[in-house]
């Protein structure tokens, strides 16, 4: 039976079928060289398991909210200023000093993630996360970059060549098959950007059960008292994360990350709308 | 061996792979004590552990500081850093401690340190009635501030506990030369009267986080002062 036979709602539903099966298969196809994630793999700077989770703006967004805490930065509704304590504090982290130099004169909080400079700080962190199999290296990503075209390709390929017969045969109602190649392509695009591995993800969630408890305890954190637990807390769960009254600039700072905190599911939700490094302050905030 | 709460476990496992590799030879042995050894943990317990090291060089630790952090805030986990060569004089200074940690202990890494450690029966008693006095005069000057509110004193009551049960079990051994449980040793104690058992109730349920609010905490704070009294003259009754 050749489908390009079949009537047209007929043919919506083999083409829906069709594109459903190849999308799946492309999602398993992109994946399909991760390193096993059951390998245990131990992180424990939070700064690192921050990249991980939301690439260097959710670092810097990290690092802000500690020296926020740690009484370095003074907030003044949703700009950020060195404290004096901060101008002679003898900070030797890399990535706080430049935020702290990024911070000397009075500035919105976001805008550390349009500074070339700070992110440039942060990419130390990314080769040993490739190196523990926790990110993709540059060839897995070309691999699910490729995989999503051809995707798209066959998609598009198999609508136009329907849309054909249909004109030739004197029909003119193709504007569902039109809508529907829209969306599934859109769907197969989403899935060329490849954020992290599956070893990531395992570990991210490793983690979070890991700290549940910490996340329980959150509501009696205080301010200036529990910097270590406050930086864990976000690293993992996202800023959004912190009691709202005990640190209620985290929000107000960085208002992106406490939507995308309690709208983004999971990780890979995260990872699959925003590209590699693309999407400016939206994706570091994925809270969960 | 009491087993501990898978989280627990995997947490406390971490910190002691991370302390082996960052402390290197100079670890010689790992021992975690009270409630967790003794299996006996509870959601906000501390996990206690003593890593008692050859040498404390400001590189090893500055390497496991963010293990350390990650199992505090993931575990509660509660480190001592105790050189070997201060074991001795550690179990003199603090007796009451370490006769609770010769009560309570697993070694997690490397030989038991305390397998043979004596402590001098003077010093247990001398701590012993130090501890307890401590804890009468902490408790009133906390009920001076906090009296009124019944659900700080029931945290005082939570708060009270390690040292009391820890105090009693130390008194039954001092006394009887047997080793209990500190959790029993104080309702053995406490079994003599009445108001004493309903207090020593209140502080189990207090620590585990199931009082209701019409149980008022006062009268069990007085008879916890009266049992830290009543022990504190026991002890000093003994040779």
């Amino acid at each position: 039976m050749n489908p390009f036979d079949l009537y047209g709602p007929q043919f919506l539903v083999f083409y829906l079928v069709f594109g459903v099966a190849l999308l799946a298969g492309l999602a398993y196809l992109r994946r399909s060289n991760d390193p096993d994630p059951s390998t245990p793999v131990h992180l424990t700077d939070p700064y690192q398991i921050a990249y991980l989770r939301g690439g260097a703006n959710e670092v810097m967004r990290l690092a802000t909210i500690g020296l926020i805490d740690r009484g370095l930065l003074k907030v003044n509704g949703t700009k950020v200023q060195v404290s004096d304590q901060g101008r002679a504090a003898p900070v030797t982290h890399p990535v706080e000093r430049a935020i702290l130099e990024s911070f000397r004169t009075e500035s919105q909080a976001t805008s550390v993630f349009s500074n070339a400079a700070l992110k440039k700080v942060c990419e130390p962190y990314r080769p040993p996360l490739v190196d523990l199999g926790l990110l993709p290296d540059d060839a897995a990503k070309r691999r699910a970059l490729v995989y999503a075209l051809c995707a798209a390709g066959i998609l598009l390929a198999v609508a136009a060549i329907k849309i054909e017969v249909a004109l030739a045969r004197g029909r003119s109602n193709i504007q569902f098959l039109i809508i529907l190649t829209i969306l599934l392509v859109i769907f197969a695009l989403s899935m060329a950007a490849l954020r992290r591995t599956r070893r990531g993800d395992a570990f991210l969630k490793d983690m979070r059960t890991l700290l549940g408890s910490l996340k329980d305890r959150s509501s009696a954190f205080v301010p200036r008292s529990n910097t270590d637990e406050v930086l864990l807390l976000s690293a993992v769960f996202g800023v959004a994360a912190l009691p709202a009254g005990a640190y209620p600039y985290a929000r107000a700072l960085f208002p992106k990350a406490g939507a995308d905190g309690s709208s983004c599911g999971s990780a890979s939700s995260c990872g699959s709308s925003c590209g590699g490094g693309g999407c400016g302050g939206g994706c570091g905030g994925c809270g969960s | 061996m009491p087993e501990l709460p898978e989280l627990i476990e995997r947490g406390l496992n971490d910190f002691v792979a991370a302390a082996k590799t960052s402390l290197g030879d100079r670890l010689l042995s790992v021992v975690l004590f009270g409630s967790a050894a003794e299996g006996r943990m509870r959601a906000t317990s501390d996990v206690n552990l003593i890593l008692v090291l050859s040498e404390f060089r400001q590189r090893d630790v500055e390497v496991l500081a963010p293990a350390l952090r990650l199992a505090r805030a993931a575990i509660l986990l509660e480190p001592m850093f105790l050189l070997a060569s201060e074991v001795e004089t550690a179990a003199e200074c603090f007796a009451q401690k370490f006769s609770d940690i010769g009560r309570r202990r697993r070694v997690v890494y490397g030989p038991d340190p305390f397998a043979s450690l004596k402590i001098p029966r003077g010093a247990e008693i001398f701590r012993l009635r130090q501890v307890l006095l401590n804890l009468a005069m902490r408790l009133r000057e906390s009920f001076a501030e906090k009296a009124g509110r019944e659900d700080q004193i029931a945290l005082l009551i939570a708060d009270a506990a390690g040292p009391l049960r820890t105090s009693a079990a130390t008194l039954a051994e001092l006394e009887t030369g047997t080793r209990q449980a500190p959790k029993e040793a104080l309702e053995a104690f406490a079994a003599s009267n009445p108001e004493w058992v309903k207090a020593v109730n209140l502080i189990s349920a207090v620590r585990e986080q199931r009082t209701d609010a019409s149980q008022p905490a006062t009268p069990a704070l007085f008879a916890i002062l009266e049992i830290a009294e009543a022990l504190r003259r026991r002890a000093e009754g003994l040779q």
